[in-house]
């Protein structure tokens, strides 16, 4: 009984320790600017994500604020503009430029806990340096994969397995799959790559220009001698490439990578190029695609100099500048708190597939159709952000169309892109 | 009637006639000029001035003043070329669509002035592509031409036997240009129509019949009675069209935004994609100030070719 | 004779030939949207495209009602556009009287002013505009939206109900005065009663003006819960998602009241629009 009463009062005691030191906490706001909101599926994540977490943490509450894709740089000045405070970003590495020379970040290694910042993988958190340093954490990353249709390989009598390893290989396989679906009407593409004008593209083909063995910019941010070895080859070999696939109508020119996605759920793509997490789109044109699809790493052998080089993208925390310590302290429990198993698990497996970016995630499950590719994710590399990045990976596309279709030649083609990538850098 | 009978209160009474006519005008136009000036004037100006200066993200988020560079931002547009090119371009788009929308427009409303069965009712439901929102209007086209599985790339492939299946108009530098340049026929051949069809009613009709009597063809009536009487109809449609299509920049936001190869980057979009895709402020204005003095040369050109040819 | 009854018969064959293939081009596209938003993705996706659903599906609109958010875009630009109008028809009824009834010197160089604004492109003015909005403490509200893209109609609109004002005899206003009747009273009284069809003309094209705004509204307005109908469009339903069907869904949505305000309204617009642009 004694005993009983004794724990009894030491729990009552716990009980309103605990109490008052929550209540010791001052509660904090934060506002968490999301751009990954216009898809309800991600919406409904992140939304019980959020509750979840103030759930816990009784003394935070986040303000969620959606902001669209391309007119964010507005929607933030507006915001500090009106006195609003910025005080969280997800978002893509490609806006840490902006965000730093509008001066509306903070590197995350003075707010995220020493411990846990160690355990970013260091060829993601690479991938965020601009000018003196990290700017974002990684929530995930992906680099660029090839999605199959597995049964429309097998239907030719091939395994979707044994996906070629060289680029030879790789023009052999495009082209026994286009003699078997030649005349059937059924396929729209054997091996997509996108080409339109748009940033996303202008990143896919920076990835497939490293597939070849090609660096785009110096460490220091300026464009690399892109007529010096290896780069002149790798971009010779990654045209010439384009214009077999373009010219023999293996692939669609100017397509975006969203219309390869619907298309490939639509079940008339053999395979294509994309970021993993473009499989949310795939599901959302026919929701029995993981059925079909499967996914494999990019050939390792990309012509002379291609060794399996990968670029990683990924979707990223930016942490405003001018946080109180409060926030700060608000701010590195809810990136913690989301860069976890137990909170990610379901969303790289259901929502936007990816791999994990954070050594504390290694357990981590991932999807399935990732399998295949999850082989080919080495020889990262690292790749400066620079101010104009956007535009000078767009104009690549330029680029690709100019040889491919409008009939530059491949000298001509280069110079011009080495002439636009100028102008954008040198502003 | 200045010395009217009946007593006013207003201390306005002290004042002549004129003078408290100005004061009533200016009234009456005060709010109309407070927000044009407000809204449109003042931020011309503003933005003409940045476009002389080094303006980016900083200076607007730190409220900076921009720093004179030196027409910086234009000579760096004019030796990339990127001027020359947009204005070519931004000439091209508004020459032929607005050619096409004043021959195809034209012939629409003379078929309709010739009351063929339904006319009224034709007449009304030709008006649905203007009254369909711009951007709604561009995704409607960027849809026909979706290449695959868009109308168009079809119908070529079934008209050309099978010859040509892919065909994607706005994927090729050469046609992309006509693929706006269509979708901005389709939304502005209704208005054109229903102002050209109403300066027809102004032509007489016995001059008309006067001149079929003396054995004048069609075309000879058309041309040497009809425009005439419809210059100004004709002047008042034209400018419209022209400082409409100058503007245009949803359609090419939502069908092309300015590729591919450049091929569509009009003087719009390069100003947009300066100002809002670079953040280069002070760039984006400098495309816009030129953007502005060309559309008033050739706004006025037009005028005075019209104006003198009709004295 | 025979020759000329086959030469009338084969030209008004012509002309109707003209007349389809003229119609077919302005209405098909509609007609496409229409039966793009009932066919489901997959049919929408097939290489040899169907001329009417298989299986009509509304899914692209249960979507769009399900989530509620579409009825709040569209509430909030029928709120914008609406109270535009009525401050563009207050405004332009005042100018354009002025302009019509005094012809003083300095109206030319305003009716100048005026349609040089006109010409105005909207990027041109957005940071600047932006940042008056901001000293106003106008950014991120409906007040601050509506009066912006009023003053991008109000040039135009003015000059229209100039022409207006144009063709009321000016013995009525003597009249008036002779009688006693102030000058504001006389507009208000005697005036405005004979151009109420002006006054529907632009406020109808007012209306569907700055229901085509987009540039403005994500310039201007943050908050998700005051989007207007293209930027919540474009910002929610336009992403990297190609649901055709989707879209054409909303776009149909988008366009039909515009149609039937027309379709009402059709006899004034036609009216007002003629009338302004005939005056010159």
């Amino acid at each position: 009984m004694k005993r009983i009463v004794v724990l009894l009062l030491a729990a009552v005691m716990l009980l309103s320790a605990a109490a008052v030191m929550a209540q010791e906490k001052e509660p904090v706001t934060i506002r968490f600017y999301n751009y990954a909101l216009s898809e309800t599926a991600k919406a409904d994540w992140w939304k019980n994500t959020v509750e979840a977490f103030e759930e816990a943490n009784p003394w935070v509450t986040v303000e969620t604020v959606t902001v669209d894709y391309n007119s964010m740089i507005q929607t933030f000045t507006n915001d500090l503009g009106s006195g609003m405070s910025v005080d969280l970003i997800y978002g893509e590495v490609s806006w840490i430029p902006a965000l730093v020379d509008g001066e509306f970040i903070q590197q995350p290694k003075d707010v995220i806990d020493p411990e846990f910042y160690e355990g970013y993988y260091d060829y993601v958190l690479d991938q965020m340096n601009y000018a003196d340093g990290v700017y974002a954490v990684p929530h995930y990353y992906t680099n660029s994969i090839v999605f199959i249709n597995k049964d429309l390989v097998e239907a030719a009598g091939m395994s979707a397995d044994e996906f070629p390893t060289t680029l030879d290989e790789l023009k052999t396989w495009i082209e026994t799959l286009d003699t078997f679906y030649k005349d059937s009407g059924k396929v729209s593409t054997i091996f997509g790559l996108t080409t339109a004008e748009v940033p996303a593209t202008g990143a896919n083909i920076n990835a497939i220009y490293n597939a070849f063995g090609g660096q785009l910019l110096t460490d220091d941010g300026e464009l690399a001698d892109l007529k010096a070895e290896p780069n002149a080859t790798a971009m010779a070999e990654m045209l010439d490439f384009y214009k077999y696939l373009i010219g023999n109508g293996y692939t669609q020119e100017n397509l975006k990578l969203k219309d390869y996605r619907a298309a490939f759920g639509a079940g008339n793509v053999i395979a294509y190029v994309d970021s993993s997490w473009g499989y949310a789109q795939i599901g959302e044109v026919d929701a029995n695609a993981a059925n079909f699809t499967v996914t494999a790493p990019l050939p390792v052998v990309m012509g002379t100099n291609g060794k399996g080089n990968s670029l990683v993208e990924s979707h990223c925390f930016l942490i405003g500048d001018g946080l109180s310590d409060g926030q700060k302290e608000a701010v590195d429990l809810f990136i913690r708190y989301c860069t976890s198993t137990e909170t990610l698990e379901g969303y790289l497996n259901n929502i936007g597939l990816a791999f994990v970016a954070h050594k504390g995630m290694e357990d981590c499950r991932i999807s399935p159709i990732l399998e295949g590719a999850a082989k080919g994710v080495s020889h990262v590399q690292k790749q400066t952000q620079i101010g104009p990045m956007v535009s000078v990976q767009k104009q690549l596309a330029t680029m690709v169309l100019d040889y491919t279709i409008n009939g530059a030649s491949m000298e001509d083609a280069v110079d011009s892109y080495i002439t636009e990538a100028e102008y954008f850098i040198n502003q | 009637m200045h010395s009217s009978p009946a007593p006013r209160r207003s201390w306005l009474n002290f004042r002549s006639r004129k003078q408290q006519d100005r004061l009533f005008c200016f009234c009456l136009l005060l709010p109309a000029i407070i927000l044009c000036v407000a809204f449109i004037l003042i931020p011309i100006v503003d933005s003409v001035a940045m476009s002389f200066t080094d303006y980016k993200i900083a200076n607007l988020t730190k409220n900076r003043p921009g720093v004179w560079n030196d027409f910086a931002n234009y000579t760096r547009l004019w030796k990339a070329g990127k001027l020359q090119s947009a204005i070519s371009i931004t000439g091209t788009f508004v020459a032929w669509t607005v050619g096409l929308t004043f021959v195809v427009s034209m012939a629409l409303a003379l078929i309709l002035n010739s009351e063929p069965v339904g006319a009224r009712f034709l007449r009304s439901i030709m008006m649905i592509p203007w009254v369909i929102p711009t951007v709604i209007a561009g995704l409607l086209w960027a849809w026909i031409y979706a290449n695959p599985y868009g109308l168009l790339q079809y119908l070529v492939n079934v008209f050309s036997k099978g010859e040509i299946t892919d065909f994607g108009i706005l994927n090729s530098k050469n046609t992309a240009l006509w693929g706006v340049i269509i979708a901005g026929l389709w939304k502005q051949v209704p208005l054109m129509t229903l102002l050209l069809l109403a300066g027809m009613q102004n032509v007489p009709d016995d001059i008309m019949e006067a001149a079929k009597i003396d054995g004048a063809g069609y075309f000879t009536r058309l041309i040497h009675i009809m425009i005439p009487y419809m210059r100004s109809v004709i002047a008042v449609s034209v400018s419209m069209c022209i400082i409409e299509n100058f503007k245009q920049y949803p359609l090419f936001a939502t069908l092309t935004n300015g590729g591919p190869v450049g091929a569509t980057t009009t003087l719009a979009v390069l100003s947009y994609n300066e100002a809002f895709v670079n953040n280069n402020y002070g760039s984006g204005a400098a495309v816009t100030t030129v953007w502005l003095l060309v559309m008033i040369v050739v706004v006025l050109v037009f005028n005075l070719i019209f104006r003198r040819g009709n004295d | 004779m025979n020759n000329r009854s086959f030469l009338r018969i084969s030209s008004s064959l012509f002309k109707y030939l003209a007349l389809a293939v003229i119609f077919l081009f302005l209405l098909f596209p509609v007609y496409w949207m229409l039966v793009t938003s009932l066919k489901t993705n997959v049919e929408s996706y097939r290489i040899v495209p169907s001329l009417w659903p298989e299986n009509i599906s509304f899914d692209g609109f249960n979507t769009l009602f399900r989530d509620g958010k579409f009825l709040v875009y569209y509430k909030n630009n029928l709120i914008v556009s609406a109270i535009a109008a009525v401050i563009i028809c207050i405004i332009s009824i005042l100018a354009g009287y002025a302009l019509s009834r005094f012809h003083f010197k300095w109206n030319v160089i305003l009716l100048a002013t005026f349609s040089f604004s006109q010409m105005m492109p909207v990027i041109s003015r957005l940071i600047s505009l932006y940042s008056i909005m901001r000293r106003l403490g106008l950014t991120d509200s409906h007040l601050g939206l509506v009066l912006a893209i009023s003053a991008t109609q109000v040039p135009f609109s003015v000059s229209l109900m100039a022409s207006f004002f144009d063709a009321i005899p000016r013995d009525l206003e003597e009249a008036a005065w002779v009688d006693g009747c102030g000058r504001l009273k006389t507009l208000l009284r005697i005036i405005m009663p004979l151009v109420v069809p002006g006054i529907l003309a632009v406020g109808i094209y007012s209306f569907l003006m700055t229901w085509d705004d987009y540039l403005h509204a994500i310039t201007l307005v943050r908050s998700p819960q005051l989007w207007t109908l293209s930027q919540g469009l474009k910002l929610t339903y336009l992403g990297e998602v190609s649901d055709w069907q989707l879209i054409n869904s909303a776009s149909i949505l988008g366009a039909v009241p515009m149609i039937i305000l027309f379709f009402f309204f059709q006899k004034y617009m036609i009216k007002g629009l003629v009338a302004g642009a005939v005056k010159g």
